[in-house]
């Protein structure tokens, strides 16, 4: 999966951009440049969803990849899909879940909820057995603060909240293929149960290391998407609250220069004030102008040159900001033409 | 009756170990005391108990970052709250400093303990007792000599002499002594007990390859399906015997254990070794300290451990239980060829110390002192952590290093390259002395079980089962307890049932 899924980007950037573009992507790094790209080609599902991978580890699937010719790799590391890879791409689609995935939208907390509904089974299964002892499977303070806290509150009621966990989560369970719902239980961790490490259900189910990481993020991703839908009593207690529904795909930065704005600074005053250079307090508008529909690029550019620039974009066979601009006749600034790649999400997710 | 109170209140048992309460009575009645235990004997009650039951705080040093993180956790998990680890991971330390009287218990790295603002900070607290974990470490004849560890002295009177304990598992009388004189001499109670293992009987078994070691194994463990051991000197040997063994025996759990997997992982493969999911495992010495499984009935070793002490606390963590237990070591003619190489490389290389030295004094011509990067100096010289860290000592002993600037030295730098090259040849002979006797051991025509223990106490006890290989033991005899297999659920279904506690009738 871990190589359909290399493939799978490669193909959306489409050379655009060099291959660290990907890792930064997986990685979920929350700089302007890579939520640009996510937005831009389309890619915004699988922001953040390995967020364990290394650089080495990536560097050798990439050469993996090149080497059996699925790719190819340009000396300024660019990477494009060869006519092997595309067939490659064309025979497994579907195969793989890549439609589980809903990178930006959970990537903030998916984190935490997971550790919390790990630790907390762990927790209670372990209290209804009478065993006050037993080594928690994390180590993460937020998450035991809040099983800690959701035990002080419910102490009572612990029976009640193991039999409601168990119905929604089977019930869950059993709307996804066996292969994930297995998966997913065998990582659990609780009393008189221990969960497999990553190896171990590589092993067992004789895939990668990498397929198993991404595999379990896919069935979490999956699992909030269902609590979303189905609002199920008890399982939507374990969903981060502060973070719901509120963007946070957004870097701190930006939201800092947002507020400048919203108080009437102009550009250059952000610039001064902030002691930025220019071309960051763009960045962060265009990252503000990809997170927010509300958001108006009137501001930066009028309606007739929007018009214009449109226009271009849709003459330029890619979403190739030189030959944007070069079509515009240099007429333009890049910022003013990221501005409205950004604001329009029907010209971004244009297939080039 | 107290301190069993807390016993049970804490940890759950009713009853002390063999030393543990006479130990405790001396600490609490404000003696220095040294104590040498067997390991799995619960050494670090001794000083945790104390803890809990005294006003104060008691500063524990170790030089174990994974144990001390380890106990950390399992005390907070018994309910005893009051417990840090301060060590180079700990973040914000700054932020902690000031607040350290809300603690009793303070596990602190000798290396940690260099930093003044600490130092100070720890001053103004009531400290109850000193605690050298692993105090062999002090001694220059212990194998894991650690240069900080001779500033403990130093630090025990700064801090106003509270009484100390100096804990080890594995200090011949020699050690023993030295301990004591490093320690300035201070009057002491010393609790010495045996480490002698009558349940374990002794296996050598000589072989001509690896490939012979490998179906061993295999027929070992085909016919002897009893919760093993199997410990490595290398984390890739250990990898590659663990899926040779699953591959060939697909009925039993193995599994591979090294420092070098993440902590989830770690702590997953201990819980399923302790729970018995795991027919064998397959580690490095990081393996261990801390894991206390009382049914491990076999300890084999795939290479030959370093020295004897390590073998025996390796061997230790088998038959804890009292029941028959046995250790293998299998051995070829070229074996001893690993652990040479894991001696040489532990301390610098001798040809690096000339250069070394040298440059440091070229850089300090000008000047009468310039800061120290010793990032560059163990890229640029090929250092390890640990080598530099010998040097850092030795370089500061001579004068030439004081708090990370490098000092113009009185000295000609000829004569203190000299002395180090020296230091470093005659740590190194006295770690292949070491590993010698360990060769030896191999090839004793006696007793074995006498051969191993006779080094650390006058007498042995008679075994219970079986002795050795010398005295007529074959493994063909051995009938040992085969615990009770529970096999888990398969399907996904049954499995998040019975973890719920969920009744069939949903």
């Amino acid at each position: 999966m871990f190589h359909y899924l290399l493939l799978f980007c490669i193909d959306k950037i489409n050379g655009q951009r060099t291959i660290a573009a990907i890792f930064h992507l997986l990685k979920g790094k929350r700089s302007a440049q890579t939520i640009q790209d996510a937005n831009l080609y389309r890619l915004t599902n699988y922001f953040g969803i390995y967020r364990d991978l290394t650089r080495e580890a990536f560097a050798k699937e990439v050469e993996n990849l090149h080497q059996k010719k699925w790719i190819s790799i340009s000396d300024n590391h660019v990477g494009q899909i060869t006519c092997i890879g595309t067939q490659i791409l064309q025979e497994k689609k579907g195969h793989y879940p890549l439609s589980m995935y809903k990178g930006t939208e959970f990537v903030s907390f998916l984190e935490l909820f997971r550790q919390r509904l790990q630790l907390w089974i762990q927790t209670y299964t372990n209290i209804v057995a009478d065993q006050r002892k037993f080594l928690a499977v994390t180590d993460n303070e937020k998450a035991q603060k809040w099983v800690k806290g959701h035990y002080r509150l419910h102490k009572s009621q612990v029976d009640n909240w193991l039999a409601g966990v168990y119905k929604e989560m089977s019930g869950f369970l059993e709307t996804v293929p066996t292969f994930y719902a297995q998966l997913f239980v065998d990582r659990l961790t609780g009393y008189q149960k221990v969960g497999l490490t990553i190896g171990q259900l590589a092993n067992k189910n004789n895939v990668s290391d990498h397929d198993v990481r991404l595999s379990l993020e896919a069935i979490y991703h999956q699992l909030l998407q269902y609590i979303e839908q189905t609002k199920p009593l008890y399982l939507s207690d374990f969903v981060p609250i502060d973070h719901v529904k509120k963007n946070t795909f957004i870097t701190e930065s930006a939201t800092k220069t947002f507020k400048l704005m919203e108080e009437g600074y102009s550009i250059k005053e952000i610039t001064r004030l902030r002691r930025l250079k220019e071309s960051t307090i763009h960045d962060h508008i265009i990252e503000i102008a990809y997170a927010d529909p509300q958001f108006t690029i009137a501001n930066f550019v009028g309606a007739d040159d929007v018009e214009k620039i449109s226009h271009a974009i849709r003459n330029v066979p890619n979403n190739k900001l030189s030959l944007i601009k070069q079509e515009l006749q240099g007429n333009y600034s890049y910022f003013q033409i990221r501005l409205v790649l950004a604001s329009s999400s029907d010209l971004r997710t244009r297939r080039g | 009756m107290e301190l069993e109170k807390t016993l049970q209140h804490y940890f759950g048992f009713s009853t002390f170990r063999t030393g543990q309460k006479e130990i405790i009575l001396d600490v609490l009645a404000g003696r220095n005391v040294l104590a040498v235990l067997p390991t799995g004997s619960g050494k670090s009650l001794c000083y945790q108990i104390p803890a809990m039951e005294r006003s104060g705080v008691v500063l524990v040093i170790s030089p174990l970052l994974s144990l001390m993180e380890d106990q950390v956790k399992q005390l907070k998990q018994t309910g005893f709250q009051q417990v840090i680890a301060i060590n180079s991971f700990l973040k914000n330390k700054q932020a902690i400093y000031p607040s350290l009287d809300r603690y009793k218990l303070i596990y602190l790295s000798p290396e940690i303990l260099q930093n003044r603002e600490l130092l100070t900070q720890l001053k103004y607290l009531n400290i109850s007792l000193f605690v050298i974990d692993e105090a062999h470490c002090i001694s220059q004849w212990g194998y894991e000599f650690r240069p900080d560890y001779l500033k403990l002295r130093g630090i025990i009177e700064e801090l106003g002499s509270p009484p100390f304990m100096a804990l080890s598992a594995t200090a011949t009388p020699e050690v023993q002594e030295d301990i004591i004189a490093q320690l300035n001499h201070a009057p002491i109670v010393k609790h010495i007990y045996p480490m002698d293992r009558n349940n374990i009987a002794f296996l050598v078994e000589k072989v001509s390859s690896n490939q012979e070691k490998d179906s061993y194994l295999t027929d070992l463990f085909s016919q002897f399906t009893v919760p093993a051991m199997v410990y490595f000197s290398s984390k890739k040997e250990a990898e590659r015997v663990a899926k040779m063994l699953s591959s060939e025996l697909p009925e039993l759990q193995i599994a591979y254990y090294h420092g070098g997997m993440d902590q989830t992982d770690r702590i997953l493969i201990q819980q399923q070794f302790m729970e018995g999911k795991l027919d064998v495992i397959c580690c490095t010495s990081a393996f261990g300290m801390g894991i206390d499984k009382s049914n491990v009935r076999l300890v084999v070793h795939y290479h030959i451990p370093i020295q004897i002490e390590s073998f025996i606390q390796e061997i230790g963590r088998s038959g804890r239980d009292g029941l028959s237990s046995v250790s293998i070591l299998l051995y070829t003619n070229f074996d001893h060829k690993i652990p040479e190489r894991l001696i040489e490389g532990e301390l610098p290389d001798t040809s690096v110390v000339r250069p070394l030295v040298s440059m440091l004094q070229k850089s300090v011509i000008n000047q009468s002192s310039i800061k120290l990067d010793e990032n560059k100096l163990i890229e640029q010289f090929c250092l390890s952590e640990i080598q530099w860290r010998f040097l850092h000592f030795q370089l500061e002993k001579h004068g030439m290093i004081k708090e990370n600037r490098i000092l113009k030295s009185r000295v000609e730098y000829d004569a203190i390259a000299k002395k180090i090259v020296c230091k470093i040849t005659e740590r190194n002979r006295y770690k292949m002395k070491k590993l010698n006797q360990m060769l030896q051991w191999v090839n004793v025509d006696e007793c074995r079980r006498v051969a191993l223990y006779q080094p650390f106490q006058k007498t042995i006890n008679q075994p219970i089962y079986f002795c050795c290989d010398r005295c007529g033991f074959m493994l063909s005899q051995w009938d040992p307890v085969i615990p009770k297999k529970q096999s888990d659920p398969k399907d996904w279904k049954v499995q998040l049932q019975q973890l719920f506690s969920q009744g069939e009738s949903q």
